[in-house]
């Protein structure tokens, strides 16, 4: 699938801040969310592969290998999650995004961490 | 010796003179906290509903439930307490387990029931508290945060095996039979009065599996620990040494937060520095332009919950589909109501407040925004926030907040929360009583003479 260049841009914003936020939000408790591929979904399409590690959030266009959650959104939810005015957790309790118990651990993480990193105002 | 083991002989054969004072003044403190958060919880609607559904089976029995001169047996007044306690968010927590609901649910109606005197009381409530902050911290990586970790099923059976006084080797059994269906709570009851069932059922588990205990049932070893048993059932990951880590020399309770306002632990500072605001600038709600409030991650994850619905939530409350409790968590309905009334109490959540539209409007122009200081010292257990009023007329209105009050490094008056929370119901006069009561609950013979002045006035002792 083409995303839209408009979460193309949002993405690429969070993946330049991410590096100098890294230590500070990835704390030990919100850790097991890191170096753990989460694919990424447009309206039950592939969109992209996030990958976030200490050192770098990378985001792959392709699908490859085995992820370790998934998240599948319409273009108009993942605008408001990559702009940090809304948590993924919002959109579970919306009944809009998938919760499986074997990905909760990286879906909440994964919460946390993208809206922290959406509306930080300051940087490192 | 495996964890499990190391944890119930340290249990039951702790001593009162072990304990530091520091932590019989903390079990004061979450004693008077969670006694007022209960009885302030009896006015509740849906409180009202559980006492009813309880009184359908519930023939009596020797333990007291809070603030309505009603006595069921033990569990079954752990289980009505506990939702006294926890359906205004109103409780507490150590280390990141939220324990006061669950462990002096237990330890009273334990207590009560089983004869106890004040000092075996306050031993179990610190007993309670190390099992509840140790099991949390085991569990603190996986899915659950907060008021949601899955632990008290472990803590309440832990009490009521020293209150029954069984011996170490019973207490596993309890555990093992405690832990056996391991309770998770669904992230949906969050929207409902179901919340306030988070700690009733797992502490209505620990006690009857305790009696089960006593009478020779097999709970098995090791159940916390082993690798199909119950952390690991329900916590992707483990941190197993800190079940034990410094056990009987570094104590949970000097963790003690207790809540001066009814909501989510992650929401205290915003709300206390707009409430500082209202005070400290005369604010006239109309003149409010916007509102920007700046904290930690999970105050977003918290309170942003339940604004991504197609209909509002607010919607959900008025079809009768979501009680107040979603706005718990939330940080602008609450906030809007605070600066508009210069208070936050239970009364903000009743259904003339939610659906007032002046606060609902203001509600809509508060934003939040995390800050990646706050958010990595809240990870240390700081708990800052800084919020920023924009008045029509240009001026901004900032208060930084540091930390919570309520912080075990920025206490509040406990003592008032008592009192004002408490005086309606039991009448003034006693409930000065019962504050004196535990401020001396080491020398108190019998936990009844503190219970029997909880019921409400003209009631139990004059």
């Amino acid at each position: 699938m083409n995303v839209s260049q408009s979460l193309r841009d949002r993405l690429e914003a969070l993946a330049e801040r991410w590096p100098a936020n890294a230590a500070r939000l990835a704390s030990y408790r919100l850790s097991p969310m890191l170096d753990r591929r989460i694919d990424c979904r447009v309206g039950g399409e592939y969109g992209w592969s996030m990958l976030f590690t200490r050192e770098r959030l990378g985001i792959e266009w392709q699908a490859e290998g085995v992820a370790a959650a998934h998240v599948d959104l319409s273009e108009k939810d993942w605008a408001d999650v990559l702009d940090g005015r809304l948590g993924i957790i919002s959109m579970v309790f919306a009944g809009r995004c998938q919760f499986p118990k074997h990905e909760r651990y990286v879906l909440s993480k994964l919460s946390i961490v993208l809206q922290s990193l959406a509306t930080m105002t300051r940087q490192a | 010796m495996n964890y499990t083991e190391i944890l119930c002989d340290w249990a039951a054969s702790l001593q009162a003179s072990s304990i530091p004072a520091e932590c019989d003044r903390k079990a004061k403190e979450q004693l008077k906290n969670i006694l007022a958060a209960s009885i302030l919880g009896v006015g509740a609607e849906s409180s009202q509903g559980v006492l009813r559904a309880f009184n359908a089976f519930d023939r009596g029995g020797p333990s007291s439930v809070l603030g309505t001169g009603r006595r069921m047996a033990p569990a079954n007044a752990a289980f009505v307490n506990a939702f006294f306690a926890q359906i205004f968010e109103y409780e507490d927590w150590v280390v990141y387990s939220h324990s006061g609901a669950s462990v002096i649910s237990t330890a009273l109606a334990m207590g009560e029931s089983e004869g106890c005197d004040g000092r075996e009381l306050l031993t179990a409530i610190v007993m309670g508290n190390e099992i509840a902050g140790r099991t949390g911290l085991a569990i603190a990586r996986g899915a659950y945060v907060g008021n949601s970790l899955p632990n008290h099923q472990v803590d309440s059976a832990f009490i009521a095996a020293r209150m029954l006084k069984l011996t170490p080797r019973q207490y596993e059994d309890a555990i093992g039979l405690s832990s056996f269906v391991a309770m998770e709570p669904c992230p949906l009851g969050f929207m409902t009065d179901s919340k306030g069932l988070i700690n009733s059922f797992p502490v209505h588990a620990g006690i009857v599996s305790a009696y089960m205990a006593r009478e020779g049932l097999v709970g098995g070893r090791g159940a916390l620990e082993h690798p199909a048993g119950f952390l690991s059932t329900v916590s992707e990951f483990l941190d197993l040494d800190e079940l034990t880590r410094d056990l009987g020399s570094k104590w949970v309770l000097p963790t003690l937060h207790s809540k001066p306002y009814p909501i989510c632990g992650y929401n205290i500072s915003p709300i206390h520095a707009a409430l500082e605001l209202h005070r400290e600038h005369a604010i006239d709600h109309r003149q409010i332009d916007h509102v920007i409030v700046y904290a930690a991650g999970v105050t977003l994850y918290a309170g942003n919950r339940f604004q991504a619905f197609e209909t509002s939530i607010f919607d959900k409350i008025e079809k009768r589909e979501a009680s107040h409790v979603p706005l718990l968590f939330d940080v602008p309905y609450p906030m809007a109501a605070a600066l508009v009334d210069g208070e936050l109490t239970p009364r903000q959540y009743d259904r003339a407040h939610i659906f007032d539209p002046v606060i609902r409007d203001l509600a809509g122009r508060i934003e939040l925004r995390v800050d990646p200081d706050m958010h990595e010292a809240y990870y240390r257990f700081q708990y800052a926030s800084r919020v920023e009023i924009y008045m029509k007329d240009g001026t901004v209105l900032s208060k930084y907040v540091p930390q919570m009050p309520g912080a075990s490094d920025n206490e509040f008056d406990v003592d008032a929360k008592f009192l004002s929370a408490t005086g309606p119901v039991l009448g003034e006069r006693r409930a000065e009583r019962a504050l004196e009561l535990i401020e001396s609950l080491e020398d108190v013979d019998s936990v009844g003479r503190l219970t029997e002045l909880l019921g409400p006035a003209g009631t139990g002792a004059a």
